[in-house]
């Protein structure tokens, strides 16, 4: 036996570590994600282009998640990538270093979560600029709108998802037609009245954004293909002028 | 001497409450999004978890070549889709005592199997709303929905072929904003339609199943969160946009009955009793062997709205 003295510190007695623990509370404990960018969602914002993104859920039993007797996230990306969303990988090295080190790699955080219906705990996935605050039960969730529209410029500036001016056009197409849509409605309300100028507010932006865009190139994702229109020759056979 | 009263006799004589035997349930989700699904039955010992769905385009193009000349061969269009299931599980354990004293009854943790097993389902089906691609999401980040983004989903179904009724699943509070939303619709006479007083006047906001202009509203609070958890993303679907199926577990059963107390009460669950004898406690699982995944998605498409 060692003759070299051991010293105990006495220490107060609380309760355990599990219920000193904070536990955000939510409506539903949800699984790990990732985020995807559609081919036509996205927004201007400060006058630049920014994707706005979807989650993806990895759940056993979902989208083919549990595939083959082990969890795969290629096939739940799969499903996405054929409909020509971009799958952002947190683990891209184009996203550059960790969030902890200034750059977007490993953007998905998770805190410990508790579902207050239930009493059950787990964790709740979130982005890593989401700062939750909990008081008296309230929560107020924070963001850091800053760092998000960081890391979506981010993803335009590496290449990982491409806005071109073809893009550009198709969402300001179809945003000009919810918006001629709305135009037939009565505004009645304020709601609607505010909801029409900002409709038309984002379109003019969008517009005015269009200028900035390079023109369409083969890319990730959606991948513009430019047709040539070639001359019609002999198709119809209902005016010959030589026959005449 | 004053007289005996129930306060003066309730100790001796009396308890200080009785037990009425039955039980309240605490607020929760009651939901099945189950019909917003379209089920196809899973084969079981067919060799595989995976189930492929065959997509065919049952409409092509007639051509007119001309009377003497032979047409050109028309393939067929043809798609897939694939639904794994797996295995999810609620684990309850109680002791006997528990039991012998009428504090627990066995029909309490079978109902309670059945309903969380729905809230489980339900909440599979409702992940799928933030990936809808083709069409293009209604609706406003952080902005409050209205009538008019149930209309633009509508309209956005229409255009791509969906034939009626569609399902719209939105989270209770985007519910609440389409209600209000709707009181302001009254400038004119559609408006006034008997779907709209039936969605203004719809009670029990749990299970709401109404019915507007072909459009089965529907609410969950599974809708998931996004646009950094600050928007709902609220769906709506027309039939054949999200496929489901449930492994089943009868054949399995009857073929191994690896435990006399195993209960079947459903074609999809396996709810066993076992017993742990050294602890005096009965232990119930119920396994429930799911699966969905989007089928096509040009049949559904998203609806965001503001979360706070």
């Amino acid at each position: 036996m060692s003759t070299e003295s051991v010293f105990f510190r006495p220490e107060p007695v609380v309760a355990n570590s599990d219920s000193r623990r904070n536990y955000l509370p939510v409506e539903r404990i949800n699984n790990r994600f990732e985020l995807i960018a559609k081919p036509f969602a996205w927004e201007v914002k400060g006058g630049k282009w920014l994707p706005v993104l979807s989650p993806i859920f990895f759940q056993r039993g979902l989208n083919n998640y549990d595939d083959q007797g082990v969890t795969d996230p290629e096939a739940v990306r799969s499903i996405y990538r054929r409909k020509s969303c971009v799958c952002i990988d947190p683990n891209d090295p184009r996203l550059g270093a960790s969030v902890t080190k200034g750059g977007f790699a490993n953007y998905i955080a998770a805190v410990p979560a508790t579902n207050p219906a239930f009493g059950s705990t787990g964790r709740y996935y979130l982005l890593w600029c989401e700062s939750p605050v909990e008081t008296a039960g309230e929560v107020v969730w924070r963001m850091d709108m800053k760092a998000y529209d960081a890391f979506r410029q981010h993803l335009v500036d590496a290449d990982i998802v491409k806005i071109d001016r073809s893009i550009a056009d198709i969402v300001i197409s179809k945003k000009k037609a919810q918006l001629s849509a709305m135009e037939m409605v009565p505004m009645n309300t304020e709601a609607k009245v505010n909801r029409l100028a900002a409709m038309k507010a984002e379109i003019s932006a969008m517009v005015k954004a269009l200028k900035g865009l390079a023109a369409p190139k083969a890319a990730r994702g959606a991948r513009p293909v430019a047709f040539i229109p070639e001359p019609v020759i002999d198709e119809l056979d209902t005016f010959r002028p030589d026959e005449e | 001497m004053a007289a005996d009263t129930y306060a003066s006799l309730n100790t001796d004589l009396g308890i200080s409450k009785y037990l009425n035997m039955s039980f309240i349930e605490l607020l929760h989700e009651t939901q099945d999004l189950k019909e917003v699904a379209t089920y196809f039955p899973f084969t079981g010992g067919a060799g595989s978890a995976a189930m492929k769905l065959r997509q065919i385009q049952p409409v092509d193009a007639f051509s007119v070549p001309g009377e003497d000349t032979a047409p050109s061969v028309v393939n067929f269009t043809t798609a897939n889709a694939t639904i794994t299931v797996a295995k999810a599980n609620l684990y309850r354990s109680v002791t006997d005592l528990a039991f012998i004293t009428g504090e627990m009854e066995v029909e309490q943790i079978v109902s309670s199997f059945v309903k969380s097993l729905v809230y489980y389902r339900s909440g599979l089906i409702s992940a799928l709303s933030s990936g809808f691609t083709s069409n293009t999401a209604t609706g406003t980040t952080l902005t409050a929905l209205t009538v008019d983004a149930v209309y633009l989903a509508m309209f956005e179904l229409q255009r791509a072929l969906v034939p009626k009724p569609y399902n719209c699943v939105l989270h209770q509070k985007q519910y609440s904003e389409f209600q209000a939303s709707l009181r302001g619709e009254t400038a004119t006479p559609f408006q006034r339609a008997d779907s709209t007083q039936k969605a203004l006047e719809a009670q029990d906001m749990g299970a709401t199943q109404m019915e507007w202009f072909g459009i089965n509203m529907r609410t969950h609070a599974s809708v998931p969160k996004v646009n950094a958890s600050l928007d709902y993303s609220g769906m709506m679907v027309g039939k054949g946009a999200i496929g489901f199926t449930e492994a089943p577990v009868a054949n399995f059963i009857r073929q191994y009955a690896f435990n006399p107390q195993t209960l079947a009460g459903e074609e999809a669950v396996i709810c066993q009793d076992l017993s742990t004898e050294a602890k005096g406690s009965r232990t119930w699982i119920c396994h429930y062997y799911p699966g969905v995944a989007e089928v096509e998605d040009a049949r559904g498409v998203q609806i965001v709205s503001v979360v706070a």
